[in-house]
C-alpha cells in the first residue's frame, strides 16, 4: 500500500477518484429522480468527440470534451423541453453521431491509437495529469457550490415540474443547470471511470442508497459514501489487479448495490414475519384524534382500545405495547 | 393562512373573455369571471369539459389564446408574487423514484418565498410544521411519502401549497381516487382552511365532499362556463341546471349523494358571467 501511495500517478488517480466518487452520485440523484438515468451515457458519447478533436489538434482533450459535453447538454435539454414527437430520435442521432465521429477522428489522428480510445472509454488511472487534477478540482468546486445553492430547487423541479412552474421557480434554467452539472461531471470523471461507464457511477450508488436511506437527505449521504468507496476502492484494486479502473469501480458499485438490496430484502422479510396488521380500521389516527400519541423509535403509535396502532402503507400495524409502561393505566378507549 | 397578507380588497382572480388550451387549440373559451377574497368556489364539469384547463390557464400552466387574466389586479404576464397562489395539482400519488420524506416534500412549498441563494430557516421549518398540522399530518413528517396512503399523499400536496402561505388555494381534483373515509378527512382539512380565511378554488367532479363549504359553483362543459352562481342558487336550481341531455356525458360526474345523478345540459340558462357572488 505504501509503495502504491508513493507513486505520483497513483496519488493523482486517488484524488481524482475521490472527487468523482463524491460528485457523480450528487448529480446523478436528480437524473434518477427525473428518470433520465441514461442521459449521462449520451453526454459521454458526445464528450468523446471533444476528446478526439483535442487529440487531433493537439489541444487539451479535457477542455475540448468540456465544450462538447456542455453544448450537448444544452441542446439535449432544449430538445427534451420542446416535447417534439421526434425528440427521442434526435437525441439518439446526437449521441451516436458523437461516438461515431470520435472513432473516425481518433483513427485519423497521427497521435491516436486504439489504446487512446480505450483509455478514454473505460478509464485509465495512469492518464491523470497534474494539470488535469487542477482542472478537475476547480470543476468539482463549481459543482459543489452549485449543488449547495440549488439542490432543493432541483429536487422540487425533478419531483413535480408542474407545481414548480406554478410556484414561479425558473424551471428551464434549473433544468439547464442540471444538464450542465451532468456535462461537467462527465468530463471530470472521464479519466478515472471512462466515458462509457460514467453514467454507472452517477446511477448505481443512488440505486443502492435508495435501498438504504430513509429520506432524500440520508439517501444522498449513502450515495456519496458508496460512490467514494467504489471509486477509491476501484482505483486501488485496479492498480493491484492491473485491470481498467472504470470497469473495476463500476463492478464494486454494483456489488454494493447487491449487498444493500439483498440485505434489505432479508431485513424486510424478518420484519414482515413480526408484522401484525390491525383489523379493519375505519378511524384515522392523527393529532387530536382522541387517542394518545406514543412516540416509538422513529414514529408515533396511537393507543386504541389497549392496542398500539402504527400507521404503515395505508393501514395500521399492531405494535408491541410492552414498551409503554402506562398502558395498564388507560381505559378501554386508550384514554387516560 | 395569510388571507390578509397582501392587503388586497379587490378581486384575487379576474378573467375577461379568456380562452385557454394547449398547442394550437383552445380547450375552454369565453370565460369571464371574478373571484373575490374569502370565496370558496367549486368548478364542476364532466371529464374533458375544460375545468382543469381553466384553472391551469389562470395559473399560467396552460396557453392563453384570448382575453385577459388578472391576479390580484396585476396582468398575469406581469404577476410575480407567486407565493400568494398555492396550487395543488391533480396527482394520484407522490411516490417518485427517490426517497423523500413528508417534510422534505412540503418544504419545497417554501422555495417560492426564498431568494435562489436563500437557506432554509427556522421560520421556514415553522411554516412547514404548521402546514402539516393543518392537514393532520404533523406526526408523519419523517415518513417516506411513498409509505403513505393515496389520501394522505393528497394532504401532503395540500400542505406543500400551504407552506408557501398562499392567500388563494387552487386545487385540482383533490378527491379523485380517494375513498369515502379519506374524502371526509379532506373535507375537514378544507373546513380548517376556510376558517383560516383562505380563498379556495377547487376543481372537482364530486361536489358532495365539499357541499357544506362551497359558496359558489361554476359549471364548465364543452369548453364553456354553463353556470356561475351562488352555491345556494345551484342547490335550489339543481334540477333546472342539471338534467339529462346528450348521452355522451357521464352521469356520475356532478352528483351529491342525496341527489339524483344528473348532468350538465348544453342549453342551460345561466346567470350572466362575471357576476360576483359572496
Amino acid at each position: 500500500m505504501a509503495e502504491m501511495l508513493a507513486l505520483d500517478f497513483m496519488q493523482r488517480a486517488l484524488v481524482a477518484a475521490l472527487l468523482v466518487g463524491a460528485l457523480a452520485p450528487l448529480v446523478g440523484v436528480f437524473l434518477v429522480q427525473r428518470r433520465l438515468a441514461l442521459i449521462g451515457d449520451g453526454m459521454g458519447h458526445v464528450a468523446l468527440a471533444g476528446v478526439a478533436v483535442g487529440v487531433l489538434t493537439g489541444s487539451s482533450p479535457v477542455w475540448a470534451a468540456l465544450v462538447a459535453a456542455l453544448v450537448a447538454a444544452v441542446v439535449v435539454e432544449l430538445i427534451r423541453t420542446s416535447g417534439h414527437s421526434q425528440g427521442d430520435v434526435a437525441l439518439a442521432i446526437i449521441f451516436y453521431g458523437g461516438i461515431a465521429a470520435s472513432v473516425v477522428i481518433i483513427s485519423a489522428s497521427p497521435k491516436g491509437t486504439p489504446g487512446t480510445l480505450t483509455a478514454y472509454l473505460f478509464g485509465a488511472i495512469t492518464t491523470v495529469t497534474q494539470s488535469d487534477l487542477w482542472i478537475f478540482g476547480a470543476l468539482t468546486a463549481l459543482i459543489l457550490v452549485t449543488f449547495a445553492l440549488l439542490r432543493w430547487r432541483l429536487f422540487a423541479v425533478a419531483s413535480d415540474e408542474e407545481y414548480a412552474r406554478s410556484a414561479g421557480l425558473p424551471v428551464l434554467p434549473l433544468n439547464l443547470a442540471l444538464a450542465a452539472l451532468t456535462a461537467v461531471t462527465v468530463v471530470v470523471s472521464m479519466r478515472v471511470v471512462g466515458l462509457l461507464l460514467i453514467s454507472a457511477l452517477m446511477i448505481v450508488p443512488n440505486a443502492a442508497a435508495q435501498v438504504l436511506g430513509r429520506s432524500f437527505r440520508s439517501a444522498l449521504f449513502w450515495a456519496v459514501g458508496i460512490g467514494v468507496l467504489s471509486a477509491v476502492g476501484g482505483v486501488v484494486v485496479s492498480y493491484a489487479a492491473n485491470t481498467p479502473s472504470g470497469g473495476t469501480i463500476v463492478l464494486l458499485a454494483i456489488a454494493a448495490y447487491l449487498v444493500a438490496a439483498v440485505g434489505s430484502a432479508l431485513v424486510g422479510r424478518a420484519r414482515r414475519a413480526a408484522h401484525l396488521e390491525a383489523e379493519k380500521h375505519g378511524h384515522e389516527h392523527g393529532p387530536g384524534c382522541g387517542h394518545e400519541a406514543v412516540p416509538h423509535d422513529d414514529h408515533v403509535d396511537y393507543l386504541h382500545d389497549g392496542h398500539l396502532h402504527a400507521p404503515h402503507l395505508g393501514h395500521y400495524d399492531e405494535h408491541d405495547p410492552s414498551h409503554v409502561h402506562a398502558v395498564g393505566d388507560l381505559d378501554a378507549g386508550g384514554r387516560r | 393562512m395569510s388571507a390578509s397578507a397582501g392587503g388586497t380588497a379587490g378581486p384575487v382572480i379576474a378573467l375577461q373573455d379568456a380562452a385557454f388550451g394547449y398547442g394550437e387549440r383552445p380547450v375552454v373559451s369565453g370565460v369571464t369571471l371574478t373571484i373575490t377574497p374569502g370565496e370558496v368556489v367549486a368548478v364542476l364539469g364532466p371529464n374533458g369539459s375544460g375545468k382543469s384547463t381553466l384553472v391551469k390557464g389562470i395559473l399560467g400552466l396552460a396557453d392563453q389564446f384570448a382575453g385577459q387574466v388578472h391576479l390580484f389586479d396585476v396582468p398575469r404576464q406581469e404577476f410575480r408574487e407567486h407565493p400568494r397562489l398555492g396550487y395543488v395539482p391533480q396527482r394520484h400519488t407522490l411516490s417518485g423514484t427517490v426517497r423523500a420524506t413528508v417534510s422534505e416534500v412540503v418544504a419545497t412549498g417554501r422555495l417560492s418565498r426564498q431568494p435562489w441563494y436563500g437557506r432554509y430557516s427556522a421560520a421556514d421549518a415553522a411554516h412547514v410544521e404548521r402546514a402539516l398540522m393543518l392537514v393532520g399530518l404533523a406526526d408523519r413528517e419523517r415518513v417516506d411519502v411513498a409509505d403513505l396512503s393515496g389520501g394522505q399523499q393528497r394532504r401532503v400536496l395540500i400542505a406543500r401549497a400551504l407552506a408557501g402561505e398562499p392567500e388563494v388555494l387552487v386545487m385540482d381534483e383533490p378527491t379523485a381516487g380517494v375513498d369515502a373515509a379519506n374524502q371526509h378527512v379532506l373535507a375537514e382539512v378544507l373546513a380548517r382552511l376556510v376558517a383560516e380565511g383562505l380563498t379556495i378554488l377547487v376543481v372537482t367532479h364530486e361536489l358532495a365532499a365539499f357541499a357544506d363549504l362551497v359558496t359558489r359553483v361554476i359549471v364548465v362543459d364543452n369548453g364553456h362556463v354553463q353556470f356561475d352562481g351562488a352555491a345556494t342558487d345551484f342547490a335550489a336550481r339543481r334540477d333546472d341546471v342539471l338534467h339529462d341531455h346528450d348521452s355522451h356525458h357521464h352521469d356520475d360526474e356532478l352528483s351529491a349523494p342525496a341527489q339524483p345523478r344528473q348532468v350538465v345540459p348544453r342549453s342551460v340558462e345561466v346567470p350572466r358571467p362575471g357576476r360576483r357572488h359572496g
